[in-house]
């Protein structure tokens, strides 16, 4: 057996014929298209035909710097990121807590309600909200009704406002029971020893959580943030589902109104296949720049080249 | 961890007011996700002119018919076994590629194997929506719009760089002594994959293939792309489908009652694997 000083063998015929299936799948069904929607990006190109192509250089990018609704599009991403995020890291650290607090009973049933929305399909949880969310039949406005609030009865995903709202609020139902779980695993680092210790020398839990696990959890809420980040930017099936952009473009994110342009999802066709994948590439300029950061932040050095 | 403060530092009524607090946050959001399914459970049954004239009203007689008109008129049917076959290949062959090909990069030195590794690493940095409209276009030129098989090669594809990533680690932590005593033992390079590493790898080959299936049976945005007609469709798109047909549609008891249809099995295989999915979140987890 030939052992180098990295503790790895050397060549055999297994290394080919292991490792060539998945290369070649990968190579052709997603490098390739990884690399050739940066090439696509450089195109105007109306249609399907290739002969309609016209390489324009980056011309596709400064129209999408002056595009209005690229712009609402990254308003509303940040919206989703920023105000999800200060909604859903609170919620998440509460309940993590709670879960490994021994007063808390019930726990086994508040993990189960909190998590499994995370395991549904977009479409799934796009669907369910918008029935609950319907003006007329909706689970949302028929409780306003009942308590007697009937008129903040409202067409909630008509409107602007209270559709990004929407957008926001379902974004995080799907996914707070992930942070959540994320978090606790992180709580479980924690020597128990110095949390009893505190205890020992009279410190509430509301002081041991403040003073000692906030602090220890802080690089694993990096992490967390950045996977937000990330999901925030990828954001599309509660949009597409919920709202498909509207009222009035008014709630587009990047993926949708990128889908918009490339195809022809609601209105009229569009295919314009050169700008969609511009905006494609300019996703994943900001994927890559928060996945950089993960990578950055990530404790565990689990990739070893 | 529990033990009692020796001198509670804050009167016991501001504490039980604390924990109050807390399982009233707790019991808000866990029952709006109760409350949600049991909403969208009994409207399912009622009639659309129930639906209409009282939200919360229970129905009058179970509508068993919403299910089979949504059964029926959305070809339901075909979107469950294309789900399941496409799902059950994908991930089978996703296992195995992943497996081999981990298996040699984690434990084997060879020219090429960092930059490899990188490469297929680097997939789980690229959203998905970078590639569909090439993809799109790949599959036009060479006519495999509709093509399921080749639907399937693409999940395979995608699900490559989170198995090779987790699985990878887990070559990597067993001991090199294994290797070491099958060879004594007279046993090939084959032989020490299939009959010492693989079975020793199980528990994360059966971790990935969980977060696999649940992604791929989740998977919508490449279907949009890559499949459109009708009898072709997956489950999630047959969602997309009834969103899109609702509009015009005023049979919006089918529609939800094809929504219970849709989540009751992803919900069975959580019920089923909810340790499972919790416990492998920490290897990472993704969603597109």
């Amino acid at each position: 057996m030939q052992a180098t000083t990295s503790g790895r063998r050397k060549g055999r015929s297994i290394i080919v014929a292991f490792l060539a299936p998945t290369v070649l799948l990968y190579l052709v069904l997603f490098a390739y298209p990884s690399v050739e929607s940066l090439r696509l990006s450089l195109y105007d190109w109306k249609g399907l035909n290739p002969d309609n192509a016209r390489f324009v250089g980056l011309d596709n990018f400064a129209e999408a710097v002056q595009d209005r609704w690229v712009a609402v599009s990254l308003r509303n991403m940040a919206l989703i990121i920023v105000a999800g995020g200060a909604l859903l890291f609170p919620l998440a650290l509460l309940f993590a807590a709670a879960l490994l607090n021994d007063r808390i009973k019930a726990k086994a049933l508040f993990r189960t309600l909190i998590f499994f929305p995370y395991i549904l399909s977009g479409p799934g949880v796009g669907l369910l909200w918008t029935f609950i969310l319907n003006p007329s039949f909706g689970a949302l406005n028929g409780v306003l009704r009942l308590v007697g609030l009937g008129a903040w009865a409202q067409p909630w995903l008509g409107q602007p406002a209270t559709a990004l709202g929407a957008i926001i609020f379902v974004s995080i139902w799907w996914s707070l029971g992930f942070y959540m779980l994320y978090l606790v695993a992180g709580m479980q680092t924690i020597p128990t020893e110095i949390l009893d210790a505190a205890r020992v020398d009279g410190a509430h839990e509301g002081q041991l959580f403040f003073s000692i696990t906030l602090p220890i959890l802080r690089d694993f809420l990096a992490v967390a943030v950045v996977l937000w980040i990330i999901e925030g930017l990828k954001t599309f099936a509660v949009v597409f589902l919920l709202t498909q952009g509207g009222p009035a473009n008014q709630t587009h994110v990047l993926t949708t109104y990128m889908m918009r342009m490339a195809f022809q999802t609601g209105g009229a066709p569009v295919l314009r296949l050169g700008y969609g994948t511009s905006l494609a590439v300019i996703l994943l300029f900001f994927v890559v720049l928060a996945a950089l950061l993960y990578f950055r932040l990530s404790r565990e050095e689990a990739i070893e080249y | 961890m529990n033990t009692e403060p020796a001198a509670p530092a804050r009167p016991a009524f501001g504490r039980s007011l604390a924990y109050t607090l807390i399982y009233l946050a707790l019991i808000a959001w866990s029952g709006l996700s109760l409350f949600s399914l049991f909403w969208v459970l009994f409207s399912s049954f009622k009639t659309n002119r129930e639906l209409f004239a009282d939200v919360w009203a229970l129905p009058a007689s179970l509508q068993w018919d919403n299910y089979v008109s949504a059964w029926q008129t959305t070809h339901m049917d075909r979107f469950f076994l294309n789900s399941v076959a496409v799902s059950a290949a994908a991930v089978l062959l996703t296992a195995g590629l992943a497996a081999m090909s981990s298996y040699v990069l984690a434990r084997f030195s060879f020219l090429g194997r960092r930059p490899i590794l990188v490469a297929l690493l680097a997939g789980l940095a690229i959203p998905l929506q970078l590639i569909t409209i090439p993809l799109f276009l790949l599959f036009t030129r060479w006519r495999l719009i509709n093509s399921l098989p080749a639907l399937t090669l693409v999940y395979v594809a995608i699900s490559l760089p989170f198995s090779v990533f987790v699985l990878t680690g887990f070559f990597r932590s067993l001991p090199r002594e294994l290797e070491e005593v099958a060879v004594l033992d007279g046993a090939n390079e084959y032989q020490i994959f299939w009959q010492v590493m693989l079975p020793l790898v199980r528990p994360g080959l059966f971790t990935v293939s969980i977060f696999n299936f649940l992604n791929i049976w989740n998977e919508y945005l490449l279907a949009l792309m890559l499949l459109s007609k009708p009898e072709n469709m997956t489950v999630p798109m047959g969602l997309y489908a009834l969103r899109v047909t609702q509009g015009a549609a005023a049979d919006w008891v089918s529609m939800i009652a094809g929504l219970v249809i849709v989540l009751t099995p992803t919900f069975l295989f959580f019920l089923v694997f909810q340790n499972r999915i919790a416990g492998g979140l920490t290897a990472g987890a993704l969603k597109g």
